[in-house]
C-alpha cells in the first residue's frame, strides 16, 4: 500500500478527484495549528501540514516550476504541472536569519522534478540560533479544491504521501 | 478606480507571512487590487505574485483598486498596510 501510494503520488496523481501531494521534508508531521506562528496556525495563507524536520534538506514534491525563492532562502513557492500552489516555509520567523544557514539550489522559474533538492539547511544551527523548525507546507491556491487533508501520521520521509486535495466537481 | 502609494517600513517588506495577511484582506472586496513595484504588478489575492515583487523596507509600492466597492477597497488596504508593513 505504501509503495503504492509513493508510486502514484510520485506521478502526481492519486486516487480519481483527488492529488496527493508527496512531502518535501522528512521529519514528524504536525497539524498547522500546533505551529507557533498564527499567520499559519490561523491558516491565513491556506490549509496544510507541518513537518517539524529531522534533516535539513527540502525536496520538490511533484515536478513543476518554482514560482518564488525569497531573497531570504528560507521559503520556496512551488506550481504544479496539475497548478497546485505549494509553500513550503523553512521554520518560524526565519526570515529574520537573512538566508543565514540556508542554501537555495533553485532559482525562480527553475522546472523541477519529483525529489529535487531545492533548500539545503543547517537544522541545528538554526535550533541553535534559537529558532522554531516547524516547517507548514501549505496549499496557497486552496480555493481552486473542495478541500485539503493530511493523510500522513506520525512521521514522513521526503517523497512519501503528506496531502491531499479533492478536486472541486 | 482608486489608487495609493505606501512606502514599506515593515524591516522585512512583503514576505510570505505578511504577504498572506494582505491577500486575505484583498479577498473581502469584490475590487481588483494590484500592488505594483519595479514595473511589475501582482494580484493582491495570488500570494505568489505579491512575493515576488521582492518589495523590501524602503521601497514604494503603488496600490490600485478597480471594481464597484473601489472606494472602500482602497481606504481599507491603506490602512491595512499602515498597520501591518
Amino acid at each position: 500500500m505504501a509503495r503504492i501510494g509513493l508510486f502514484k503520488n510520485l506521478i502526481g496523481k492519486g486516487q480519481r478527484g483527488s492529488i496527493s501531494i508527496a512531502s518535501p521534508l522528512s521529519g514528524a508531521v504536525i497539524p498547522l495549528e500546533s505551529v507557533p506562528d498564527e499567520a499559519f496556525a490561523k491558516k491565513l495563507m491556506g490549509d496544510g501540514v507541518a513537518v517539524l524536520p529531522d534533516e535539513g534538506i527540502v525536496v520538490a514534491p511533484f515536478d513543476g516550476v518554482v514560482e518564488t525563492v525569497p531573497e531570504s532562502l528560507h521559503a520556496v513557492g512551488l506550481v504544479s504541472d496539475e497548478g497546485v500552489e505549494l509553500l513550503v516555509h523553512v521554520g518560524v520567523e526565519t526570515v529574520s536569519l537573512g538566508g543565514r544557514y540556508f542554501t537555495v539550489r533553485v532559482a525562480e522559474g527553475d522546472r523541477v522534478k519529483a525529489g529535487d533538492v531545492l533548500i539545503e539547511f543547517d537544522l541545528e544551527a538554526i535550533r541553535a540560533a534559537g529558532y522554531r523548525t516547524e516547517t507548514p507546507v501549505i496549499v496557497v491556491n486552496g480555493d481552486d479544491y473542495a478541500g485539503a487533508g493530511s493523510v500522513a501520521a506520525g512521521t514522513v520521509r521526503r517523497g512519501e504521501p503528506l496531502l491531499v486535495l479533492r478536486e472541486k466537481d | 478606480m482608486k489608487s495609493f502609494d505606501y512606502v514599506m517600513t515593515a524591516p522585512e517588506g512583503i514576505h510570505s507571512r505578511p504577504a498572506g495577511a494582505l491577500v486575505k484582506k484583498a479577498q473581502e472586496f469584490e475590487s481588483e487590487i494590484l500592488v505594483s513595484f519595479g514595473g511589475k504588478s501582482a494580484n493582491a489575492r495570488k500570494l505568489f505574485a505579491l512575493m515576488k515583487l521582492g518589495v523590501k523596507r524602503g521601497d514604494t509600492v503603488s496600490v490600485t483598486a478597480e471594481g464597484a466597492d473601489e472606494e472602500l477597497a482602497s481606504s481599507a488596504m491603506a490602512d491595512f498596510l499602515a498597520s501591518h508593513f
